[in-house]
């Protein structure tokens, strides 16, 4: 259920990469509908997903894509697997930073879109050529691509590195409530592009172009033996430090737990600052939590006055006292 | 067993491969059409048939034509402008607005590796070798503002390097008699980049 609650707000699955993995075994089809309300506006969604295609309406009118739901009231999941941002890939605390960044404005997530669209691109060209020693539309394509991915990429790059210089700080506030200690947590970004920076502070768009566009020039004959893009925001990682130690590799469960629970209300900040208080979708995750930290997100949860909907298989064992119940059976 | 005769299931297939139209709408108008007079369906019948025997490709600029060379590029030869569209139907609003009087070069498409289409498959090559011989001075890029729109803007720029002509892109930004409150936040974005001094 938190799963469609999602979807319908978010246009993407937290959980499934195809929306046709959400199609119940013996079923040809899914279909969610559902009806969301803000003090000025409502919003009834629809979304079909079978073999012939996908389907998506909005108060009866017709959408491209499920992504077109994104932006307007937006969700944040809370779950057990939500360990992986600090103990997971570098793609799990890419996603996480990218959602938030697309809450931030719709131009970010244009930004985003099109970088990814273009990185397709450029190493579709590349696969190409490492298979057949050519590609379409020669060297000459190949330098408009990669001068593309390097403005998009010099953006992206400039986008998230103010975004994680703003969440940092906010994430410490979290975990110390949290963890009831006084460690700071650091979120740095970590460029496939450039290691460190030596001025205080972010550089310019320009300084990240030429650094992008240098390391690109660099990897090139690499990338086209390799057949793919090997540097760039889409290679990026964000590093969770706790008394300058990576929580990566040195950080308890439980601090790592609690660092995950604080970049997701970080999330919830971002986007009811810049664009409406979110719908949090708990996800059966006091069950994994030690008095004290249950309390804590409790309280954290109660003072964000948002509309919640938790998950569990014991209500009794809830830190507070639910407005409604539903029970749902197999 | 199916309970629409096979005819009629090929008739809604061949709608439903029309484009924006989905496999509900496609046998709405199969079901229409077998409604219609047999001498209706016949004229419609024999359009097509027509349409695809007549209408071809202009040899100079790509635009639909029935003509040997489409009207544009017969009356207009000597313009020193060249627009370029991505398709045929993009000449319309042009010339509806009467505020373009020059010539055409219609690319059929846009460039994009993960579907095969480079240069090669937009007829760049051709374009240049127009804008050399025809001595055009301006060439206007119209269009979209996809990625790969962007590329395709991008590969003609760069073929044209050490050329003289002039080339532009049309602005991006505000629709006519729309309210800034309701315009949203990338339009704003690239109107706010493309503001002009008064």
């Amino acid at each position: 259920m938190l799963e469609a609650v999602h979807l319908l707000l978010q246009g993407f699955s937290f959980r499934a990469r195809d929306l046709k993995e959400l199609i119940a075994w013996n079923a040809d089809e899914m279909i969610l509908r559902g009806s969301f309300y803000d003090e000025s506006h409502e919003w009834n969604r629809a979304l079909q997903v079978g073999n012939a295609g996908t389907v998506v309406k909005e108060n009866g009118s017709p959408l491209r894509t499920a992504s077109s739901f994104f932006g307007k009231m937006p969700a944040v999941i809370m779950q057990p697997s939500d360990i992986e941002l600090l103990r997971g890939a570098p793609e799990v605390r890419r996603r996480w930073l990218d959602e938030i960044l697309c809450f931030r404005s719709a131009a970010n997530a244009s930004v985003l879109r099109n970088y990814k669209r273009v990185l397709q691109q450029r190493n579709q060209w590349l696969r190409q050529f490492k298979k057949d020693g050519n590609a379409v539309g020669g060297e000459d394509l190949f330098q408009v691509l990669t001068g593309q991915l390097v403005e998009l990429g010099a953006k992206l790059w400039s986008i998230r590195l103010e975004l994680s210089k703003e969440i940092s700080p906010i994430i410490t506030g979290y975990y110390r409530r949290l963890s009831g200690g006084v460690d700071e947590i650091t979120c740095d970004y970590k460029s496939s592009i450039l290691r460190e920076f030596d001025a205080s502070g972010i550089p310019n768009e320009d300084m990240l172009k030429n650094a992008f566009a240098e390391k690109l020039a660099g990897l090139e004959l690499v990338e086209k033996l390799q057949g793919i893009t090997m540097s760039g925001p889409h290679k990026d990682d964000l590093a969770l430090c706790a008394s300058g130690y990576e929580m990566r590799s040195v950080g308890s469960q439980g601090q790592c737990r609690s660092a995950a629970i604080a970049m997701r209300f970080a999330a919830v900040d971002v986007a009811s600052r810049y664009l409406a208080k979110p719908v949090l979708l708990l996800d059966d995750i006091f069950a994994e939590l030690d008095v004290n930290r249950r309390d804590a997100v409790a309280a954290l949860v109660r003072e964000k006055d948002c509309q919640v909907l938790i998950a569990t298989p014991q209500f009794e064992e809830l830190p507070f006292k639910a407005d409604s119940e539903i029970s749902l059976s197999d | 067993m199916s309970v629409e005769p096979e005819s009629l299931e090929a008739l809604i297939a061949e709608f439903a491969g029309l484009p924006g139209i989905g496999q509900k709408t496609a046998r709405r108008l199969a079901y229409h059409v077998l409604t219609r007079p047999k001498s209706d369906i016949e004229r419609f019948a024999g359009n097509l048939t027509n349409a695809i025997e007549k209408v071809h490709p202009c040899p100079k600029c790509h635009a639909f034509t029935d003509e040997e060379q489409c009207p544009i590029c017969s009356e207009r030869q000597g313009a020193k402008a060249m627009c370029v569209v991505e398709k045929s139907s993009d000449i319309l609003p042009f010339e509806r607005s009467g505020i373009f009087k020059g010539l055409y070069f219609v690319l059929g498409n846009v460039i994009s590796p993960l579907d095969g289409i480079g240069p090669e498959q937009l007829h760049l090559s051709q374009l240049v070798q127009r804008i050399k011989d025809e001595g055009i001075e301006e060439l206007v890029l119209a269009l979209g503002s996809s990625p790969e729109a962007d590329s395709t803007a991008l590969m003609i720029d760069r073929m044209l390097a050490g050329s003289s002509v002039k080339r532009t892109r049309l602005a991006r930004g505000i629709p006519m008699g729309s309210d800034l409150e309701f315009v949203d936040e990338i339009t704003m974005l690239r109107a706010f980049e493309g503001r002009v001094s008064l």
